[in-house]
């Protein structure tokens, strides 16, 4: 493949998937880093073009995931969704209902693979052996995986909805 | 598809459809980040300067005669200058919190000429000089009537050449309630260099918050030490940043040792009140040859002695 062939390609997985792989970082990070992650999972792609698989879009939300991860380790701040969410990022307005703000804090609570797990399916749409895909596991583990995360998620929202109760030093204060 | 999954995607904050058209970049944005990426790989791949220099013996001496180099110049360019006003005095490195309120500004103002009114010229201004001082907590008052009590401030004048200690909240009479016009106690100022070599003292009466004894504060520069004498018993004060502190009886000296040098001061408070000023401010130089602008009612009450030796 030469050089034009090649543009040509990247510029058709741009066309196809950059939109998918944009509002996959914005749900998970701030417009600026969405951007960022946006050309670092392009450059990526152009590097590995070879490497990229037909059905690209796991492939490249797992290169968006890899990316998002570097940031979070260089910005701890970001990697609280729920500070995300309430953040209220400019150009999409939010309201959060208080039942759904639970469920945000309990998502929140949740380690990011576990996250990752029920988001990719439920937010991105993917099936099971595409979401497996971008989490690098076979759709079998993914499903126990998911299974797993369900479970822990209740369980957050049990955390969530149970009021911390009054330590000794709140009562002396 | 679980009733879990259903509520996890009504949480779902952005849409496929949230997105609008300038949201994405244009492919070309995308094409030059990625030109770019080639470009700094290829140049990455080029210069392999370590390794090249640690693969030879002639890169080996190169990198050793780099290295010698630049220690030699870190030597010859750091050998004999003067520390900076921030090396000197730590809390220049700090900037101050705000400032709760602006009672019994005017009255410090009005109730210290010289150097800090030259350039600090209205209320306004030495309110916003304030909110930027850098401030240290002071004995008096940690226990008292809320945040903001208890907290001193060191000014700087803007060329850095000057230095003003503040003391917030002392020296007034009467309950701690009714300190409105006692906002700002003590207040004493030097020149930069004056404060390198003697410190500087302010002496607060802090009866007002009950406290058993005078309040003091002084900035002294690195490597100093302070010991106080009370009684005829001598006990070093901790420094934190260039400040020193604590509570002591009328009687007691604080000794300020910079370099083989002493400088005592009793820590004596005027019997008048700081404010409001009784006669025009003066400015005294003491043996040291350091001028002190004081206020009206000499603001810290500071009785200057000098001793000086080496100890």
């Amino acid at each position: 493949m030469d050089e034009d062939e090649r543009r040509a390609r990247l510029e058709a997985l741009y066309a196809a998937h950059a939109p998918e792989v944009l509002v996959y970082a914005r749900r998970r990070a701030d417009q600026a880093t969405a951007a960022d992650v946006l050309s670092d999972v392009f450059v990526v792609a152009w590097r590995r073009l070879d490497d990229v698989p037909p059905d690209a879009l796991p492939w490249l939300l797992g290169c968006a995931r890899r990316a998002l991860l570097n940031y979070q380790r260089a910005d701890r701040r970001r990697s609280r969704l729920v500070v995300r969410v309430t953040a209220n990022t400019p150009g999409t307005p939010l309201s959060v209902e208080p039942r759904e703000h639970r469920l945000v804090q309990a998502l929140a609570m949740l380690k990011e693979r576990d996250r990752e797990v029920l988001l990719l399916t439920a937010w991105e749409g993917l099936t099971t052996r595409q979401a497996a895909r971008v989490l690098g596991c076979s759709p079998q583990a993914l499903k126990v995986r998911a299974h797993r995360a369900r479970r822990r998620l209740a369980d957050a929202l049990l955390a969530v909805d149970t009021p911390t109760p009054l330590t000794m030093e709140a009562c002396n204060d | 598809m679980t009733d879990l999954d259903a509520q996890i995607r009504a949480v779902n904050p952005i849409g496929a459809s949230d997105l609008r058209e300038d949201d994405l970049p244009l492919f070309d944005e995308v094409w030059l980040a990625v030109q770019q990426a080639a470009l700094s790989a290829r140049r990455r791949r080029r210069v392999p300067f370590v390794r090249t220099a640690l693969t030879t013996p002639r890169g080996w001496v190169a990198l050793a005669g780099t290295i010698g180099a630049a220690v030699v110049a870190v030597l010859v360019l750091s050998a004999g200058t003067a520390p900076t006003a921030a090396q000197a005095f730590p809390i220049l490195n700090k900037r101050g919190s705000d400032i709760r309120s602006n009672t019994g500004v005017r009255h410090a103002l009005a109730g210290v000429s010289g150097a800090l009114a030259t350039w600090i010229p209205s209320t306004a201004a030495l309110f916003q000089a304030l909110q930027s001082a850098h401030t240290f907590p002071i004995p008096a008052g940690v226990d008292a009537n809320g945040p903001g009590i208890g907290r001193g401030y060191l000014l700087e004048s803007p060329d850095g050449s000057f230095l003003c200690l503040v003391l917030r909240e002392l020296g007034a009479g009467g309950a701690p309630g009714s300190l409105v016009h006692a906002a700002f106690g003590p207040v004493v100022c030097t020149s930069m260099a004056d404060a390198e070599t003697d410190g500087l003292v302010a002496v607060g009466d802090a009866s007002a918050y009950e406290t058993n004894g005078n309040v003091f504060v002084a900035l002294v520069p690195a490597a100093a030490t302070v010991t106080l004498t009370d009684n005829g018993t001598a006990t070093p004060v901790a420094i934190n940043d260039g400040i020193a502190t604590g509570v002591a009886s009328p009687t007691a000296t604080l000794s300020i040792e910079i370099a083989g040098v002493t400088q005592s001061t009793q820590l004596a408070v005027s019997t008048e009140p700081w404010w409001p000023p009784s006669s025009p401010a003066t400015s005294s130089t003491n043996a040291a040859g350091s001028t002190t602008a004081s206020g009206a009612t000499a603001p810290s009450g500071t009785t200057m002695t000098e001793t000086t030796g080496t100890t």
